[in-house]
């Protein structure tokens, strides 16, 4: 079996009979994408490889927890990836705590992609159309909404901690963050709508 | 919980997709979307664009040994569960088979001392009748060797009388013939109005119907006066010892006649009339 003409689809069925086969192919095709994510949000490549192997064998256990009436299978892996990250970055945040309180220069520094956040070549073309429409709507929004939007997904703060952390009303994070991601969405459904034309 | 509506879940949809919800918040979000299915929509439409957030990351590339670790991970996931399996059907197998055997022995041990206990209370209930058997003939044993003392009392007691009464210069005797209902019956009366003792000897009566015995009477000219009951062996013999004659002459006049009668167990004042032995037509040496 050729496991790279498979769909995610098919191969999240192939897991579900203890194919290791399909298992690997997944990580071929996921496991980069899910190790950045981690490292994304934890800051730290050891425990950002803890965590991809945990998402992976997760997937691995319990391949019946994805429901493909619920959406694509990306969709969900990285929303595990990013749970299970941002679990770690809390807990890893509560011991910091009690060591030194990260300012919020560093948190906004850190969630925030610098200019020299750039991709490791060798994997510029995984899933790059989606990732450049993402990036692409993203860059269209204003600062104020993707930084609440970026603090809340990628630094785990809640919206109350948000607003605490920069000072501003709780009414307008929520209005920053719901308008931001309207607008995210709104892009990629375009970007969807001209696909199909094309 | 606070109760929230549609409305706010779709206002906060986005919020709650990308972890913005503190836990007091999520909490009765989450309680609305198990029972409102039109906002589980909703939510499952936010978590796309929430979830391509991810795609924003700068791509790293994992080390080669996390590949190596994962799958080695999975494949000792993969032989622990194989392991488990070819181990758990035998002892699953084994356990029941041994479960299976253990019921059926207890199940014919439970059944061997059932059939045990049940030929036990057989054999005791055997053993029961026996011994109620070889009661009942104790019982009847005792009863006629009770029948015979007393017979054989009364025949010393009447023997006693008779020897008293036959000694005595007035000896009178008056010999009692069957009636109609008992033809076979025949007695004999003697008495001694100086020791004022008499005595019945009687033979071939009739068995004594349920609840009845023979009563002797004396028959004066105004009335007749029962001198005592008897109740006769299997023979049919019967003794009745009389003492006191005088006294049952009180009142009634001059002795008449005799008779023997079957009579209701109790006090009575006159015979039934079903007499079976009456004193024979007067002989001349009968006296009475």
């Amino acid at each position: 079996v050729d496991y790279t003409t498979l769909s995610d689809d098919e191969l999240m069925e192939r897991l579900c009979s203890r194919d290791l086969g399909a298992f690997d192919a997944l990580y071929d095709r996921y496991g980069d994408l899910v190790y950045s994510v981690a490292l994304k949000v934890v800051g730290d490549t050891y425990v950002a490889e803890d965590i991809t192997q945990d998402v992976f064998l997760r997937v691995w256990r319990r391949p019946e927890q994805f429901d493909l009436r619920r959406g694509k299978f990306i969709t969900w892996l990285l929303s595990v990836a990013r749970n299970r990250s941002i679990d770690e970055r809390r807990s890893h945040g509560r011991r910091l705590r009690h060591e030194a309180l990260p300012s919020v220069a560093e948190e906004e520094s850190d969630v925030f992609p610098s200019g020299s956040d750039l991709d490791d070549p060798a994997l510029a073309t995984l899933l790059s159309d989606d990732r450049a429409a993402v990036r692409k709507a993203l860059e269209v929004l204003p600062p104020e909404q993707k930084l609440a939007i970026q603090l809340a997904y990628f630094g785990g703060l809640t919206q109350q901690e948000i607003a605490n952390r920069l000072g501003h009303p709780l009414g307008t994070v929520k209005t920053r963050i719901r308008l931001g991601m309207q607008k995210m969405r709104d892009a990629l459904e375009e970007r969807r709508a001209e696909e199909r034309r094309i | 919980l606070t109760r929230i509506d549609c409305e706010r879940v779709r206002e906060s949809a986005y919020a709650y997709c990308i972890g913005a919800l503190d836990h007091e918040e999520s909490r009765p979000f989450e309680q609305h979307l198990l029972e409102c299915e039109d906002c589980r929509d909703v939510i499952d439409r936010a978590r796309e664009p929430a979830a391509a957030l991810a795609l924003s990351v700068p791509l790293r590339h994992a080390s080669p040994s996390l590949k190596a670790r994962v799958r080695a991970s999975a494949g000792v996931l993969t032989d622990i569960r194989r392991r488990r399996t070819p181990r758990w059907w035998p002892a699953s197998v084994a356990a029941m088979f041994v479960l299976v055997v253990g019921l059926a022995g207890w199940g014919t041990y439970l059944q061997v001392q059932v059939e045990d206990l049940r030929d036990r209370n057989t054999s005791i209930g055997d053993d029961a009748t026996a011994t109620s058997r070889e009661l009942a003939d104790v019982k009847d044993q005792l009863v006629r060797s009770s029948q015979e003392a007393t017979g054989l009392r009364n025949s010393l007691t009447i023997q006693d009388a008779l020897l008293q009464i036959v000694t005595q210069p007035d000896v009178a005797n008056v010999e009692l013939i069957g009636t109609g209902a008992a033809p076979e019956a025949s007695a004999r009366y003697v008495w001694s109005e100086n020791e004022q003792l008499g005595a019945l000897t009687a033979r071939n009566l009739p068995d004594l119907e349920n609840g009845t015995t023979y009563h002797l009477w004396l028959v004066y000219e105004n009335g007749e006066v029962s001198a005592g009951a008897f109740v006769p062996d299997r023979d049919g013999r019967g003794r009745l010892v009389v003492q006191d004659l005088e006294g049952w002459r009180y009142g009634y006049g001059s002795l008449v006649g005799f008779a023997v009668s079957m009579e209701p167990i109790g006090p009575g004042t006159e015979h039934t009339r079903l007499v079976v032995l009456e004193n024979a037509p007067s002989r001349g040496d009968a006296t009475p």
